[in-house]
């Protein structure tokens, strides 16, 4: 068989084998983010219905107002940090935030979730992760308030 | 009418998180296969040379900023077992990636959620470098 010369050689014929890796992956994450997110949202939504949340909201309301977000968004500030990033994500949906309100969310959350997890990781690595773990909250309220305040 | 608005809400989330996490690995399995990565590395290492990062530590740092902490981790243990990197160097690295890694998949699902790029990636790397940056002069 004579040898095709590819541009920049790129292999076509690994074209379709490429899309199914991505696919695959990509399956596969988002059933590990749903078995996390689902739970989260079913059940925070089935709270709603009931005086719980709107409880927890009004006693979070002073602390959450320093970051100009309602008290609900505590909530995934708590599930984020103590469960992972995905629990977080699964409550925003439900928090009707406006858009900077939503970006200092993210950030904050970005700066600090899954700390059970990923302290975990920092104890494996010997490396000083209580510094790190106080670090971490430490520049995710200062970002919190920043940006809020921006 | 809650149900409705429950699985309405459900379907686009998922929805959106789908489309999100298939453009991350059609990108990432792209960077992975191209080896794209080693052409734009070299001036990178000598920028992070400059926050106090040894030579050896540039590929844990990548790893964890595209790939993830588990990645970043990874490698540093592999690093520190096959080029011997010191506590400090474990220490700026762990910094640099607790303040910012994942930056493909973490800022995508928020993108989904309709959060702004800007925001969201910006912040969280100049304020990363800037900490490694006194970590690596504080630190003895």
């Amino acid at each position: 068989m004579p040898e095709i010369c590819y541009p920049n050689s790129v292999k076509y014929h690994l074209v379709p084998e490429f899309f199914l890796s991505v696919l695959k992956r990509t399956v596969f994450s988002f059933l590990d983010l749903m078995k996390i997110i689902l739970p989260v949202y079913t059940i925070i939504t089935a709270l709603s219905l009931t005086p719980i949340i709107k409880i927890f909201a009004d006693f979070l309301k002073p602390a959450m107002a320093l970051f100009g977000l309602p008290g609900e968004s505590a909530l995934a500030l708590i599930l984020g940090n103590f469960i992972n990033l995905y629990a977080g994500i699964g409550v925003i949906p439900l928090l009707n935030l406006s858009g900077k309100q939503l970006n200092t969310l993210a950030l904050m959350l970005l700066t600090s979730h899954s700390q059970i997890f990923e302290t975990a990781v920092f104890i494996k690595l010997k490396t000083k992760f209580l510094f790190l773990l106080l670090l971490r909250i430490v520049m995710a309220i200062v970002i919190g308030y920043l940006v809020s305040r921006l | 009418m809650i149900l409705l608005s429950f699985f309405k809400g459900l379907i686009s989330l998922s929805g959106k998180i789908f489309a999100i996490l298939f453009l991350i690995f059609f990108f990432l399995e792209l960077v992975q296969r191209q080896r794209f990565l080693t052409k734009g590395y070299k001036p990178l290492a000598r920028l992070l040379s400059f926050l106090g990062f040894a030579e050896a530590s540039a590929a844990p740092v990548f790893a964890g900023i595209f790939f993830g902490i588990i990645y970043g981790a990874g490698v540093i243990a592999d690093s520190i077992e096959k080029e011997g990197i010191n506590k400090k160097q474990v220490l700026l690295v762990s910094v640099f990636l607790a303040m910012c890694h994942a930056i493909f998949e973490d800022t995508g699902l928020f993108l989904a959620l309709g959060a702004n790029l800007f925001w969201l990636t910006f912040p969280r790397l100049i304020i990363a470098c800037l900490i490694t940056f006194i970590t690596s002069k504080i630190y003895r």
